[in-house]
């Protein structure tokens, strides 16, 4: 019996590992962000920032979100003018503390 | 008395256009590369196709390449492509561009190479669900004896049946109407095409019927 239940324990959390969304540091509110060009072309730019990790854009939304790699960071002021350089304006910002 | 008129009229009409055309030309320098678009047009008029680059998200400027269906006739140009304003709402975006391109037509019936221009100016608006366009430009074209100026104008609504998340398949139905009031051919003088956009990443494509039964094809790649 134990040994079923560790066996369970260890299918539920691998399930649970596997299905985790991942987290991310930095979320941006963006206006203007209306359709897939929009979207791809922020999500190259922030993509080729040497301290972001990873980019997830959700167009319902119209927000960006940053996961950093680890130890860097990422000034509000140079987010406001990457968003602006694509043509959008920045609306707000969220930071994972 | 109206030969006086008209050469004024003509007069008066290539000034503006130069004059936009040089005030345009100085309110944004190019700056470095960022990515290339690849634009290919296919209408009842010409088949065209615009490979240009963006070096920022204000300024494309590229090659322009059309055949004319009818005349047989071959357009080599220099376009450029500015953003001169943008509204960035939560919801919606709108935008004025200008566009202008600078070239060398090959006439087939003479076979000669005539100076050929033009300037469009370009409305839009969007949401995820609603798309409206409007676009006008004039085209000049030094013809062997005569200079040939034309006006044409355009009008485009779009809507979307369903909010496809990033990355997914896109899909427009657009209704497109057009105004040339000086093609020789009455046929031509309005033309009404319905037609369905295809979207998805980074390539596009456009597929229609006009009221002339005439196809339009029109594809975009980004890269």
């Amino acid at each position: 019996m134990k040994t079923l239940i560790l066996i369970l324990s260890i299918f539920l959390t691998s399930f649970n590992f596997l299905s985790a969304e991942e987290s991310y540091d930095i979320k941006i509110h963006v206006k203007g962000m209306v359709c897939d060009f929009c979207a791809r072309s922020v999500e190259k730019t922030f993509s080729s920032t040497k301290v972001v990790e990873s980019v997830n854009v959700d167009l319902d939304l119209g927000v960006i979100e940053l996961k950093l790699k680890e130890g860097e960071t990422l000034s509000d002021e140079k987010i406001k003018k990457l968003i602006k350089a694509n043509g959008y304006a920045l609306e707000s910002i969220e930071r994972d503390e | 008395m109206i030969v006086r008129e008209i050469a004024y009229l003509k007069s008066l009409l290539l000034i503006t256009f130069f004059l936009a055309l040089f005030c345009l030309l100085q309110a944004r320098p190019i700056s470095y590369p960022n990515s290339w678009t690849f634009m290919q047009q296919h209408n009842w008029e010409k088949t065209t196709l615009h490979i240009h680059y963006s070096p920022n998200a204000k300024n494309s400027i590229g090659f322009l390449g059309a055949y004319y269906e009818d005349e047989k006739d071959r357009l080599n140009a220099l376009q450029w492509n500015h953003l001169l304003f943008r509204k960035n709402q939560k919801k919606s975006q709108a935008n004025l561009y200008s566009k202008i391109h600078l070239g060398r037509l090959e006439k087939e019936i003479s076979q000669t190479n005539i100076f050929h221009g033009a300037f469009n100016l370009s409305f839009d608006w969007e949401t995820r669900k609603h798309f409206l366009l409007y676009a006008a430009g004039i085209e000049h074209t030094n013809e062997p004896y005569t200079d040939s100026n034309t006006f044409h104008q355009k009008a485009r609504i779009g809507i979307a049946p369903y909010v496809a998340p990033y990355g997914k398949l896109h899909t427009w139905l657009m209704f497109q109407i057009e105004h040339h009031p000086d093609d020789t051919n009455s046929d031509n003088r309005i033309i009404i095409t319905p037609m369905i956009r295809f979207f998805k990443g980074d390539y596009l494509c456009e597929i229609g019927l006009n009221s002339n039964n005439q196809i339009l094809f029109n594809t975009i790649i980004r890269f």
